[in-house]
């Protein structure tokens, strides 16, 4: 037997899972053989310095509930650490969005999610009764819940990148109807039924939220 | 509790039993993958994944003896998938990056055989040169020699994990743990003084 027949022996005496007669067998072979008995004694050495990584701990807490027991705010509390964050930091910002902004419409179907953000119905003339009203606003608040919760149960593995994607394409749409917004807001403020004002100071808010938020996303981005 | 029993509980409804059998993995398979991919954060992340993975596909395990072999599967394939996509991603960034610096930086002994021996603040280094020297070698001996050396693996076992012959984990293990010796002469960290104490 030439000396590379002893390799796999060397690695079954290191971790000690040789069997009697092959021990004897690779012992007899090293007394006339200092070149594999010198290679035995060295991964020996290899194998004791490996060791001098201590296992780390992952301090992860994950912690997996029940399905059918979850509301919304038990999801954004189950998901709400940071590790599980990648795949639902969207949906979670997205839901600060909503709760920051009234005058927001979000529809979703088919992993894709638009939303309205106007003060007005689009492409109708600028009449005070074409203004949102609080009900509808109301509504609105309603449908974008349901969508919300849609998101996040669809897009559980979604991955991070694919999250930061829609969420800047959401801030590009947020940003140009944002604009069309502020012409409607300055030409008839007085005419918007429900705290116009107050409700324009929200959505700035939102939008630098979602600005960090998409920052955020591309600082982090593998 | 035996694993068995919780995954018993689990599929009965308990949601709490899997989250037993999350604590009790947790660590072992957050060091595998750590060691597999050298980067706390990554592996934070794949770890998570295993265990969302796990508990989708669980149900489907039939044999649930097998589940820590199951689990390290899972562990070892997302591992891998990640690996390929960095990798993908080192190889565009290399091609940005002077050769030389490079070569220059391998050739460097990081610790100085030379130098007065500060142990201890040796120790808390060559940890950091076994995460380097680890990812330096070939994927494949890099993961039979962590299950090996950090989770005292059976051959057997690591064959049933990895799906191949006993003969190839052997002579991984005799290559990989070559190439790591020769890593660690370059780097001055084969001297026994050198040695962690545990
Ligand atoms: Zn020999």
């Amino acid at each position: 037997m030439k000396c590379e027949d002893y390799q796999n022996l060397i690695i079954e005496e290191l971790y000690d899972e040789i069997s009697p007669d092959d021990r004897l067998k690779l012992m007899t072979h090293m007394r006339t053989c200092p070149e594999c008995a010198t290679k035995l004694k060295t991964l020996r050495t290899t194998s004791q310095t490996l060791h001098s990584w201590p296992d780390a701990d992952p301090s992860l807490n994950l912690t997996f509930v029940p399905e059918n027991r979850l509301t919304i705010r038990d999801r954004l509390k189950r998901f709400g650490f940071r590790q599980f964050a990648y795949g639902f930091a969207g949906a979670c910002a997205a839901i600060l969005l909503i709760l920051a902004i009234g005058n927001t419409r979000i529809t979703y179907s088919d992993g894709r999610f638009e939303f309205q953000a106007s003060l007005r119905p689009t492409g109708t003339a600028l009449q005070p009764e074409n203004y949102l009203t609080k009900a509808d606003l109301e509504q609105f608040k309603l449908e974008n819940y349901a969508a919300i919760s849609q998101i996040i149960i669809e897009n559980n593995e979604s991955e991070r990148v694919r999250q930061a994607l829609m969420m800047s394409d959401l801030y590009k749409d947020f940003e140009s109807k944002r604009q069309s917004d502020l012409q409607v807001v300055s030409q008839a403020l007085r005419q918007v039924n429900y705290g116009s004002e107050q409700r324009f100071n929200q959505t700035d808010r939102a939008l630098n939220a979602l600005i960090q938020y998409v920052n955020y996303q591309s600082a982090i981005k593998p | 509790m035996t694993d068995e029993i919780l995954i018993d509980k689990f599929l009965k409804g308990h949601t709490e039993a899997f989250n037993t059998l999350v604590w009790r993995w947790e660590k072992p398979l957050y060091n595998f993958i750590l060691r597999y991919l050298g980067d706390s954060e990554q592996a934070k992340d794949v770890l998570q994944n295993t265990f969302i993975r796990a508990y989708k596909s669980l149900p489907r395990l039939k044999d649930h003896s097998r589940f820590s072999t199951w689990l390290y599967q899972i562990a070892h394939n997302q591992c891998h998938d990640c690996w390929k996509a960095r990798r993908h991603d080192n190889l565009n960034m290399a091609d940005l990056e002077n050769d030389e610096d490079e070569n220059q930086s391998e050739r460097k002994t990081i610790v100085d055989p030379d130098s007065g021996p500060d142990k201890s603040a040796l120790n808390s280094e060559i940890a950091e040169y076994l995460r380097r020297a680890l990812l330096m070698i070939p994927e494949e001996q890099r993961v039979v020699i962590i299950m090996k050396e950090y989770h005292g693996l059976k051959f057997i076992e690591i064959e049933a994990i990895l799906q191949i012959p006993l003969n190839t984990i052997k002579s991984r293990l005799y290559y990989g743990l070559s190439a790591m010796q020769k890593i660690f002469r370059q780097w001055g960290l084969d001297r026994e003084d050198l040695r962690y104490e545990m």
